[in-house]
């Protein structure tokens, strides 16, 4: 702790000369001097760790042996895990007698009836690919399992997402939580939903929910707050009850906000398909991985395809649904039916979706037409792409080879050996000074108290090896992300573009290109690098493009009336007016390069990563269970110093 | 206001039309127990677990084929992880493993304490886990056929990521492995960097094939690797009594294992014609890669693989059928 004691005086003596880049660099430089000098003479010492992961062992057995006699799980895990159970049966069983007929008939028809025409024709296509790849039957289990954590995430998001919206400090006290679950990568609390819910669908919902619902929340929440003000009051002045205040105005008002929740909670429920399966998922989640474990990668990516497609054509369906709540609010939308109540519309929607459900039992057509080897020629298509690329005699591979050790060489080495034969305070005092000096004192107690919990808990080495690894990535990932990001602000087409590259890149399990990335980059850290910088760097693009974008014109005017060049206001006046844009893209860049390094931990990122894997996979539930807690409170750390002022975290 | 309304009365009214049929369809996977009520002769619904390895794989689609067309059951198919399916083994989610490589620790826990799970006999293949390097590097470095060889060229192994150590590619973390332990007993200048699971390490051992570079890795067999690619073993310290009983000081070659089939005690009991199968079910080495090395290289489907396995080996198929009434 003495670092914190030397080098913040002198910090808080120079806040008032040097910017805070300046002051961050001070740090960085204190702790360089700190390494040369103290190089591995301050590991985290033994007398410091308290044998968490010995306690969680005993808690472990406790479970297994108790789990069919005490009233806990006899009374509350087992009902919650056979509702569960019973709710993905039912509406699988559901969409199995509906038949591929009926079930895409519904989705076009559902989206024709509340999204329009142009979404419903993509809606239909989308559905009708799952068939035509071959994956029919999969994609339904995968969204019966995705249908019920939604209906879980908004049974419970809305709810308090409304209480959230009403109550300022019900509010607060709910914040931290649902950061924490947002920030905590699903990989790393498998392991306590399997203790508590054993293996199958209940698990892999438990596991999907707690992902999804702090977007409902957040959502919701910032729908019923942004309800105006006058509409309350002027139905209060009514003399309406809280109730049908709530009932009547707020909630009728801030719809469109809560589909953009229901939009949000589907994207994230289904961007965990596939870690959902290794715990008994099921669905395409389970094609993708005996794909991969046959090497087949072809046949993975056309599987995680599907998801990619169920993704963007729900994502685009409930868009376009909020937009027109958002319209036929006004007269002037235009979407009033003059002639057929919305009653007898809906009506008529449901009475043609169980028609042709039926029509396709009495013709016989229920399963889907053998597309035979559509899906089977994809794949062996992109099966002598990958081939080709990872051919060592094509000029691929000498290229990422050579990169990819240097990578190792230059970057994550380096830094894994500076943080983690530094002594352990000086990086605490650094972390903790550059948390003072980006974020303020709330933040930089909550960063040193966590980072000093990961030392506790006896995984001082991992987590900083992990830390280094993340820090390589984020870098790489700004360094992408904004140069991209600066180029489609400027270009619409180019943004245009690479829009799709984006949805793909950001939907698309990482597990199906590990497998490329490893014969190309060898294994280690680096396939965990590359698979993290691909996964956040479409987000920091979106939030640049965004940020350039709403610079506000008259000052783009103003600066041009001074005649200054293109460049110079992109420069000089678009970035430096985008930074709390930028930096938004910092903080969240950082926190999903950590989700991916630690799934990375499959494919030899070693670190915290492996601590879970090996918790999973070997039943060493203890260190899985601190390796995953370390990961919490690394990820809570780099937010918090990372984070600066901002007052919310996006969704 | 009036459109939540709606949504429920459209919603209501699709569930209750389908809502009969739902009933008739099969259970969705992971909740498939044994057959109900235990009478002799039906069948049912059984859940098998397939494993992250091919060999896995050709087990498990061999007997789901034989199951379902000569005893008219119906087989799902799990792939959870190789050891939270214990848990499902336990509560019924899962009722059938067929390879499982003696995870002793766990047979005490779960077989002989809670007696939920149930040995069902030998799968009738040898698991054997060893040190390998490329041919190509023995045929140049004939020492390196010996550990003590390995032990004074880990120069030759190193890579950025072992730094200036030699590198051991080890496979998925969950595998049964004693590297770590022997690298330090035997004292050797090596460092483990884990791959991750057998897809990703077949994606390296292939790779350094490419480029013919030095390569020591945790390899095993059956494989289907093994009859496409010319791996050398190491040969390691001999097994002496007791040299593997402390874990973190083995010194000593890896045994061979035989590798067990495990069901449910509830599914043993349900009198089901499939327990009698899966006690029956036993193959060979050869078989198994056999089947496997149509999936994984010849990029057959499973089931297609399985088909031309049966209709290749009647006789096999018929002995593990014999006597079951269906």
């Amino acid at each position: 702790m003495s670092a914190v004691t030397t080098a913040r005086p002198a910090i808080r003596a120079r806040l008032p000369h040097l910017g805070r880049s300046a002051q961050v660099g001070v740090v960085l430089a204190i702790l360089l001097v700190l390494f040369v000098l103290l190089e591995n003479k301050f590991p985290w010492p033994s007398g410091l760790i308290y044998p968490l992961n010995k306690r969680f062992d005993a808690l472990y057995e406790w479970i297994v042996d108790n789990q069919n006699s005490h009233w806990l799980f006899l009374y509350f895990f087992n009902h919650i895990a056979n509702f569960l159970d019973q709710l993905v049966a039912y509406l699988n069983g559901v969409l199995v007698w509906l038949s591929w007929v009926g079930v895409t008939a519904a989705a076009t028809l559902i989206t024709l009836r509340w999204s329009g025409r142009r979404v419903a024709l993509l809606v239909c296509g989308s559905f009708l690919s799952f068939g035509v790849l071959g994956v029919w039957e999969e994609s339904m289990e995968t969204l019966a399992l995705m249908l019920s954590a939604v209906l879980v995430s908004l049974a419970i998001g809305i709810p308090a997402g409304v209480l959230a919206g009403r109550s300022d400090r019900f509010d607060k006290a709910i914040t931290p939580v649902l950061d924490v679950m947002q920030i905590v990568p699903a990989f790393a609390y498998l392991m306590p939903v399997v203790i508590f819910f054993s293996v199958g669908n209940p698990a892999a919902v438990i596991a999907t929910v707690v992902y999804a619902v702090p977007p409902a929340v957040r959502i919701t929440a910032l729908g019923v707050r942004g309800v105006a003000r006058e509409s309350v009051e002027m139905a209060e002045s009514l003399g309406a009850t809280r109730r049908q205040v709530l009932f009547g105005v707020q909630l009728p008002l801030a719809l469109r906000s809560i589909m953009l929740g229901v939009n949000q909670t589907i994207m994230m429920a289904l961007s965990i398909v596939i870690i959902a399966s290794l715990i008994g998922g099921g669905g395409l989640g389970d094609t993708v991985i005996s794909a991969l474990s046959f090497l087949d990668v072809g046949l993975a990516i056309v599987a995680s395809s599907a998801i990619v497609i169920m993704a963007i054509a729900l994502d685009r369906a409930t868009e376009a649904a909020a937009a027109r709540m958002d319209a036929s609010r006004h007269p002037e939308g235009g979407l009033r039916t003059p002639r057929f109540s919305a009653r007898t519309l809906t009506a008529a929607v449901f009475v043609a979706i169980a028609a042709f459900a039926l029509a396709a039992r009495a013709f016989g057509i229920a399963s889907f037409p053998d597309t035979v080897g559509v899906g089977d020629f994809i794949a062996g298509i992109i099966n002598d792409v990958i081939t080709w690329v990872q051919d060592p005699t094509k000029p691929v591979y000498p290229v990422t080879s050579w990169l990819g050790d240097h990578l190792v060489l230059w970057g994550l080495e380096p830094l894994r050996v500076f943080l983690s034969d530094s002594p352990w305070w000086a990086v605490i005092g650094s972390a903790v000074a550059i948390a003072l000096i980006v974020s303020g004192v709330r933040q930089m107690i909550i960063a040193g108290v966590l980072l000093t919990a990961i030392g506790v808990m006896g995984v001082w080495g991992p987590g900083m090896d992990t830390a280094s690894q993340v820090l390589v990535s984020t870098v790489l990932t700004l360094f992408f992300g904004v140069a991209l990001g600066i180029v489609a602000a400027e270009t619409p087409r180019f943004e245009q573009t690479i829009r799709p590259i984006q949805d793909a890149l950001q939907t698309l399990p990482q597990i199906v290109y590990l497998i490329p990335i490893v014969a190309l980059f060898s294994v280690g850290r680096v396939p965990g690098v590359i698979a993290s910088v691909l996964y956040a760097t479409p987000v920091v693009i979106r939030l640049v493009v965004v940020g350039i974008k709403e610079v506000s014109p008259a000052a783009v005017e103003a600066a041009r009336a001074f005649g200054a060049s293109r460049a110079e206001v992109l420069l000089k006046v678009k970035i430096p007016l985008a930074r709390p844009a930028i930096m938004l893209g910092v903080n969240q860049g950082i926190i999903m390069v950590l989700a991916v390094v630690i799934v990375a931990g499959l494919v030899g990122g070693g670190a915290l990563g492996y601590g879970v894997v090996v918790g999973l996979q070997r039943n060493e539930f203890g260190d899985g269970a601190v390796a995953s807690l370390a990961i919490l409170a690394l990820g809570i750390v780099l937010d918090r110093v990372t984070r600066g002022n901002l007052q919310r975290r996006s969704i | 206001m009036v459109r939540n309304r709606l949504w429920m009365v459209g919603a209501v009214l699709a569930l209750v039309a389908s809502g009969c049929g739902a009933q008739q369809s099969p259970s969705s996977d992971g909740g498939g127990s044994a057959a109900g009520g235990g009478g002799g002769g039906d069948c049912g619904d059984l859940t098998i677990n397939e494993q992250s390895w091919v060999g896995s794989t050709a087990n498990v689609y061999v007997a789901k084929n034989l199951l379902e067309n000569e005893l008219g059951c119906t087989v799902s198919i799990t792939k959870i992880a190789e050891i939270p399916v214990y848990e499902a083994l336990a509560d019924g989610k899962v009722d059938v493993i067929l390879e499982d490589w003696q995870h002793v620790k766990l047979y005490k826990k779960y077989v002989d304490d809670l007696g939920k799970v149930k040995q069902a006999g030998s799968l009738g293949v040898t698991g054997h886990i060893g040190w390998y390097v490329p041919k190509y590097l023995v045929d140049e470095n004939p020492e390196l056929a010996s550990w003590q060889g390995v032990a004074e060229n880990s120069e030759l192994f190193q890579t950025p990521e072992s730094g200036d150590q030699g590198q051991f590619l080890a496979g998925d973390p969950g595998y049964v492995t004693n590297d770590e332990s022997l690298i330090e007993t035997l004292g050797l200048n090596f460092k483990v960097i884990y791959a991750g699971g057998e897809a990703s390490e077949i994606a390296a051992i292939q790779q350094a094939y490419a480029q013919e570079e030095p390569l020591l890795f945790y390899w095993y067999e059956p494989q289907w690797l093994n009859a496409a690619l010319d791996f050398e073993e190491v040969k390691l310290p001999k097994r002496t009594p007791g040299c593997d009983a402390d874990p973190d000081n083995v010194d000593c070659a890896y045994p061979d294992y035989d590798l067990r089939k495990l069901y449910s005690s509830e599914f043993a009991e349900s009198g089901s014609p499939a327990v009698e199968f899966v006690e029956n079910f036993k193959w060979s080495n050869a078989d198994q890669e056999l089947v496997s090395k149509l999936i994984a290289e010849e990029k057959m489907t499973p089931e297609d693989a399985a088909a031309q396995w049966i209709s290749d080996n009647k006789d096999k198929a018929d002995a593990w059928l014999e006597g079951i009434s269906s």
